[in-house]
């Protein structure tokens, strides 16, 4: 074949291939690595925003998933501190009870410590953070309700527990301060606002527990008994009479 | 005017649009040490010869017959087991925590060929090739851009010389395939409804790709210019990991005379859908072999490559070093030819 024909018949193939000249609309995914590229810069408020924007069109759960994380990311919380959460999928229930031997309680106990101690190690990995922090992750959270898919739910999950982490922080800072002030006597009014964090506690708690029952659907039913659990005990603290007058210990 | 028409359309070819998680290249019919050393450069270089040419005009430029057996694997194959697993639905929830435990963009691959090539024709099965690809976005909470896929395949290629320095060829490949493409968050990975994440799908292709190409063999830097339309052909479905999307590639290369061994030079264009401007769409290449060792290096604007491959009576072994903007590694051919 000459040359020129050889061209010709190159040309005809590359004309084909020079038909789709049309735009290739823009995916979600390529929406969303748009956002991404602002995280990786440390440009987290404009990611924010960006995300919002983005959900106020399309409010698919990956978009939300990335609004959330976009909180999440302003307040220092990374997926390598929190993954051994994530991947925590039961409450292991350990019933400790006395069947006369010794032993036999002791293994119990020993393997009820075990647990206690994996929980120790993943709890210790939560990050410390700042009122700010917490405040984002508290937006990062309301981002996510309503969604009961999964998946959401679970990293609704993961952030609660790092919420928890921060107020149980905070009280027990709070305590000891208290504690350290106090003239050897503690009084019902300085009690009372660690009467109320014990209360936001068990409502992070009772979040957690209904978060997994959504996370891990086949679980429902445990969850669900510790969802109960908890509503009950908070029934008990709405109950519960504080005096009017300050009475001291 | 031919050859202005020619840069023209070549020119206007180009189009953008954002990588699939399944890179182009991986879908690729050459035999996997030639694609993963020369990248699409092997179209239009035939002095590393491993498995049938990536051209199939190429096979008509007198060769030898020969039967060849090559076994590749990646640097990265530490993840095929947990990839096979997760493809599978064996002990799932296990394998996508060790799976998604390093949290790194991964490409690995495996894969086994046999090819048998004549003068005239040749054919080759791959019984099985296990790609995993993943892409992490996102630190605060990883989205995974994952493609794991199962292949098997077989192809043929018939290629003749017609006249002045011309050889034209046909390759007819099919491939049937079992994979898993989603995007996802790490925490979907993990929760509770994963079975249907992880829901592996099938998929039979065809492609028909005709090549040509031009050797000035008694010229003597011997250079060729050649062209394939490869990926065109028909699917059982649609869908976007294994779409159908031809591409077009243009190259020349050069074999300069040499005091000691053999250099060849190519450059090629290779033209997609998935092509964001020119720049992309040129890979350059060089392979220098002398007595039993061969060096290979190539390079485009998004990778880079470089490979040895040792050649010894019926064995060979090599080694290819790739590196794209978000992963990379190390890839190892073991051979046998008779």
């Amino acid at each position: 074949m000459k040359l020129p024909s050889l061209c010709l018949l190159l040309a005809c193939i590359f004309t084909l291939l020079s038909c789709q000249t049309k735009e290739e609309p823009v995916t979600r995914e390529a929406l969303l690595s748009r956002g991404f590229a602002l995280l990786d810069k440390g440009e987290y408020d404009q990611a924010i925003t960006y995300f919002a924007e983005m959900a106020k069109t399309d409010s698919h759960r990956h978009v939300r998933l990335a609004w959330a994380s976009a909180y999440a990311a302003r307040a220092g919380v990374q997926m390598e501190q929190i993954y051994s959460f994530v991947v925590i999928e039961e409450i292991q229930k350990r019933e400790v009870f006395i069947k006369g031997l010794p032993a036999e309680v002791r293994a119990q106990t020993a393997e009820l410590m075990k647990s206690l101690e994996t929980y120790v190690q993943h709890w210790k990995q939560i990050p410390d953070l700042s009122s700010a922090g917490v405040a984002d992750l508290v937006s990062a959270v309301q981002v996510l309700d309503g969604v009961t898919v999964p998946g959401p739910s679970l990293y609704r999950a993961t952030l609660r527990v790092v919420i928890l982490k921060n107020h149980v922080a905070l009280g027990l800072k709070n305590w000891k301060i208290l504690t350290e002030t106090s003239s050897r006597r503690l009084c019902t009014k300085s009690l009372r606002p660690f009467f109320a964090w014990g209360v936001r506690v068990l409502d992070v708690l009772a979040g957690v527990s209904e978060d997994l029952q959504y996370a891990f659907p086949k679980n429902k039913q445990d969850y669900e008994k510790v969802s109960q659990q908890l509503k009950e005990v908070k029934v008990l603290t709405a109950q519960a009479v504080w005096p009017e007058e300050n009475l001291c210990l | 005017m031919f050859v202005r028409a020619l840069l023209a359309v070549f020119l206007f070819s180009a189009a953008g649009k954002a990588a699939p998680a399944m890179p182009v290249s991986l879908k690729d019919g050459s035999s996997r040490f030639l694609s993963r050393s020369l990248g699409a450069a092997c179209y239009t270089m035939d002095s590393v010869q491993r498995g049938l040419p990536c051209n199939p005009a190429g096979i008509a430029k007198g060769r030898a017959p020969r039967f060849d057996g090559d076994f590749v694997i990646g640097t990265q194959a530490a993840y095929l087991r947990e990839a096979e697993d997760i493809l599978r639905g064996e002990d799932r929830k296990q394998a996508v925590l060790e799976f998604f435990k390093q949290r790194e963009s991964v490409e690995a691959e495996v894969s086994a060929e046999i090819s048998f090539q004549t003068a005239k024709w040749g054919v080759a099965i791959e019984p099985y090739r296990l790609i995993a690809v993943t892409r992490f976005e996102n630190p605060a909470l990883p989205m995974v851009d994952m493609v794991i896929a199962e292949e098997q395949s077989v192809k043929g290629q018939i290629a003749s010389y017609t006249s002045e320095n011309f050889y034209a060829g046909l390759q007819v490949r099919y491939t049937h395939v079992r994979y898993i493409d989603q995007y996802f968050s790490l925490s979907e990975a993990v929760a509770g409804n994963n079975d249907e994440l992880f829901a592996a799908q099938t998929q039979d292709l065809l492609y028909i790709e005709p090549g040509f190409l031009y050797a000035w063999e008694d010229v003597a830097w011997q250079p060729q210019v050649s062209a394939v339309l490869a990926h065109w052909g028909i699917t059982s479905k649609k869908t976007d990991a294994y779409a159908v999307q031809p591409q077009g590639l243009l190259g020349t290369s050069v074999k300069p005379p040499m005091p000691l061994g053999l250099l060849e030079v190519g450059i090629q264009a290779h033209l997609q859908s998935e092509t964001r401007n020119l720049r992309d769409a040129f890979r350059a290449a060089l392979s220098y072999q002398i007595g039993i060792l061969q060096t290979v290096v190539s390079l485009s604007e998004y990778d880079r490559s470089a490979g040895f491959l040792l050649s010894y009576k019926n064995f060979s072994t090599g080694l290819s070093y790739w590196d794209e903007n978000q992963a990379r590694g190390v890839f190892m051919q073991l051979g046998v030819s008779l």
